[in-house]
């Protein structure tokens, strides 16, 4: 099943991008970032489990594919080169004085949405919490395989790339992960009940 | 209904809906499943959960990374002669040091293709820690031509 929309090259607008990008367009480069900034920091960060890491390692990902631009030859997708940087700027142990950030989530930070209530806010971390806690607790692999599908919607041979796995495998890593994650959930849901 | 054979390919299908990343009539067909089948049904809802839980980058990064992108881009413009002596003669350290080493005429290496292997072909093949070497990738796109002039103006 043909399951990724762009399929293997990046889209005329992902070339567009980068197109202008490497004219040196300022306004082009906030596009690219807004665009990647996310799936790079949740792929350094479940690879590294450091979000201060995974911020830096980030940066300098960016970095890098500017003055890698030249040689982006478009026949794969944008993400999946930009993974493939990260990939190897976690492997060099790049290392540079961190500050500390704040850290947040996806769902909270979207500036659309309405800001919840405090007790909503309260409802939504316990549920952030629970949820993320469960990830943390899965195998490596299936740990990023299912953050890089269901945070991304990474196809499973992107994961597989990004991961040094095949694409069978990424698929049952997902699947394996996926199950595990219901069975832990739906335990505790059990057990607060009974409180 | 009952769990189906099809059940697996649309659960694999449905784990790209939260992220939006599908195409609109494969969005509506995994919506028209759910509505009929309630096991892919409560998967999409955890999966759905997942993706709700997922992190964000900290603030401020996204400025922090465009600033850095624009003063990348600031010096790549500059020309060369501008840039003081300075970035000539750390270039022709480096390149001291990657021609010492064999590094840039080695064809067989694993990481000579360098940034252009990332960007086409096998871009995800291991390199050996021994192959980093500090300051390589800034002579990626420099023309041999161009390095060995830049040598023979500090001979
Ligand atoms: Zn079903």
């Amino acid at each position: 099943m043909e399951e990724h929309p762009e399929g293997s090259g990046p889209g005329s607008e992902e070339a567009g991008l980068l197109e202008q990008c490497r004219s040196g367009d300022h306004r082009a480069f906030g596009r690219l970032v807004r665009e990647f900034e996310g799936p790079v920091f949740r792929f350094v960060l479940s690879r590294t489990g450091d979000e201060d890491r995974a911020a830096d390692v980030t940066q300098e990902t960016f970095i890098k594919a500017l003055r890698a631009l030249d040689g982006f030859r478009g026949d794969s997708r944008v993400l999946t080169w930009l993974l493939a940087i990260a990939r190897n700027e976690i492997r060099a142990g790049y290392r540079q004085v961190s500050r500390r950030r704040e850290q947040t989530l996806e769902s909270m930070a979207d500036p659309e949405d309405p800001t919840p209530g405090p007790d909503e806010q309260a409802v939504q971390k316990d549920e952030v919490r629970r949820v993320s806690g469960a990830i943390e607790r899965l195998p490596d692999k299936q740990r990023m395989s299912v953050s890089l599908r269901l945070f991304d919607g990474l196809s499973f041979r992107d994961i597989a790339k990004a991961t040094g796995t095949t694409e069978g495998s990424a698929r049952v890593n997902f699947f394996h992960g996926l199950r595990k994650l219901r069975e832990w959930l739906h335990d505790q849901e059990d057990n607060d009940e009974s409180d | 209904m009952n769990r189906t054979e099809a059940c697996g390919d649309m659960l694999a299908l449905a784990s790209l809906h939260p992220s939006g990343a599908l195409r609109p009539e494969d969005a509506r067909r995994v919506e028209g499943h759910v509505e009929v089948c309630p096991e892919c049904r409560d998967a999409l809802a955890l999966m759905e959960r997942v993706h709700q839980a997922r992190p964000a980058p900290p603030m401020g990064l996204r400025d922090e990374i465009v600033a850095a992108l624009v003063a990348e881009s600031e010096v790549r413009r500059t020309p060369l002669a501008r840039r003081g002596w300075s970035a000539l003669l750390a270039a022709a350290a480096v390149l001291a040091l990657a021609l010492s080493t064999g590094l840039l005429f080695q064809a067989a290496d694993p990481f000579t293709g360098g940034w252009d292997d990332l960007a086409s072909g096998d871009p995800f093949h291991e390199p050996a820690d021994d192959w980093y070497v500090a300051g390589v990738p800034l002579l990626d796109g420099v023309s041999e031509e161009t390095l060995l002039a830049l040598m023979t103006d500090f001979e």
